[in-house]
């Protein structure tokens, strides 16, 4: 193809280019051409001018001052100023140089980096699931049922009119250290709708799950916790935490 | 008066990169709405769209380093972060914009917009929301599919019911017509404000 059919099939995609919405095979042809081709070049910088314009086009919302705190909270205890100690992304930086100078080995390192990586996902997935605890305690809707069971109870947060919920549990912890328990919401008919799946807290703590049901959780009668088997089925028949959503009302 | 509060952006991060949390805060303080008002566009959901926000300051906090200023404006950065990140989420989570609610700018319709951390770009912004606000609604519906949700050209076409040489089309002549009003409405040239930035703003 030549120079002039490419710039005539590349310059009406650009927009979609700015825009990130073309097909692969579309945006590579995109980037061959613009290596090559200044008009096409000057086009796009005008489209990109408005794709970031266009960030800015939706109304602010003024965050809630939970918001603001939560973020506080997440980065204070991490954020100390000279000497010591430093942040946790500064330790976990300081670590990683440190195993580069003193390891031999490829494997070790490759294990001590994966176990560093691990670490920091479960730092990042507390956060997150703080966060929308938080998120639901403000507002105003928000109920809380108590969850009931022969060796563990808990709390489940709620606000009636959506989807997502927190629960708590203590007690769940089992020998083994390996059960893993699905959480679940009753409708009208007993029928059982899972909204989540966990494993208890491996270090003594109680166990913080965010819960997702597929519609507003007003809609249930009941919420419940069972212990789930190898296969995936419950074990046993009793939930080991169930309450009422009922009294709520 | 705060410390930070009057730090220039990039000083601000700076700051951030050597770790006083009170920077952070002070440019969410600055931003922060912006981004959850962004992220709230994309997601649909508050609570998830703050989660997002929640997200998007925090990668700031691991990635402030990484910030080159010579690759644009530190605004433009940070709500590039949060429209990828607003946008993964959704993608992550299977969810797709409820499609009476697409449409938003009749809703999200202010005559006025003050910043005065403006940069000089404010009027343009409001010149280009109007244009966006005037463009045919088929148009606009397939700009902010494309844009606001990550949508591609054949995602649009099966999302809409529509054929995808029609999708194609309305996304030309749309940005072709914001484009036009962009250049009228500029006052300096040269002014590059797109972060060119890649895997950092993920």
């Amino acid at each position: 193809m030549s120079a002039e059919q490419d710039h005539e099939q590349v310059q009406p995609l650009l927009s979609g280019y700015a825009l990130g919405s073309l097909e692969e095979d579309e945006r590579v042809l995109v980037e061959q051409h613009l290596d090559d081709c200044q008009i096409c070049q000057a086009e796009l910088e005008e489209h990109q001018a408005v794709t970031v314009a266009l960030l800015e086009i939706p109304a602010p919302v003024k965050p809630r001052r939970l918001l603001r705190q939560a973020l506080a909270d997440a980065v204070r205890p991490h954020a100390l100023s000279a000497p010591s100690p430093p942040g946790w992304r500064r330790a976990a930086i300081a670590l990683a140089a440190s195993v580069v100078v003193v390891l031999v080995g490829m494997g070790f390192l490759a294990s001590q980096l994966s176990r560093l990586s691990n670490q920091l996902s479960s730092i990042q997935s507390d956060i997150s699931t703080n966060q929308t605890a938080l998120a639901i305690t403000s507002y105003p809707t928000t109920q809380v049922a108590s969850l009931e069971g022969e060796q563990a109870f808990g709390t489940f947060m709620f606000d009636p009119t959506r989807t997502i919920a927190v629960l708590y549990a203590w007690g769940l912890r089992d020998d083994s250290g390996e059960a893993t328990y699905s959480a679940w919401l009753a409708d009208s008919q007993g029928q059982r709708v899972k909204i989540g799946e966990f494993t208890a807290d491996d270090n003594g703590r109680f166990t913080m799950v965010v819960l997702r049901a597929p519609e507003p959780i007003e809609g249930f009668q009941a919420v419940g916790v069972s212990r789930l088997n190898g296969s995936g089925g419950p074990v046993p028949l009793e939930p080991v935490l169930f309450a009422s959503l009922e009294v709520l009302e | 008066m705060k410390p930070n509060s009057s730090l220039p952006d990039y000083e601000l991060l700076q700051a951030i990169s050597h770790g006083q949390d009170g920077a952070l805060l002070e440019l969410f303080d600055r931003y922060g709405d912006r981004v959850l008002g962004l992220a709230r566009k994309i997601c649909f959901d508050l609570m998830i769209a703050e989660e997002v926000t929640q997200e998007v300051f925090l990668r700031v906090w691991q990635k402030a380093d990484q910030f080159d200023p010579r690759k644009g404006k530190l605004r433009t950065w940070l709500l590039t972060i949060a429209r990828n990140r607003a946008i993964d989420r959704m993608r992550k989570e299977g969810r797709r914009p409820p499609r009476e609610a697409v449409d938003w700018i009749e809703d999200d319709w202010r005559p006025e917009v003050t910043d005065p951390l403006s940069e000089g770009d404010e009027p343009r912004w409001r010149s280009l929301r109007f244009a966006l606000a005037e463009l045919p609604a088929e148009q606009r519906e397939t700009l902010i599919l494309a844009y606001y949700h990550g949508m591609s050209h054949s995602q649009i076409a099966e999302y809409l019911g529509e054929p995808l040489g029609t999708v194609k089309t309305r996304i030309r002549l749309g940005m072709d017509k914001l484009r036009k009003s962009w250049r009228e409405g500029a006052s300096d040239a040269g002014d590059r404000d797109v972060y060119q930035g890649g895997k950092d703003m993920r």
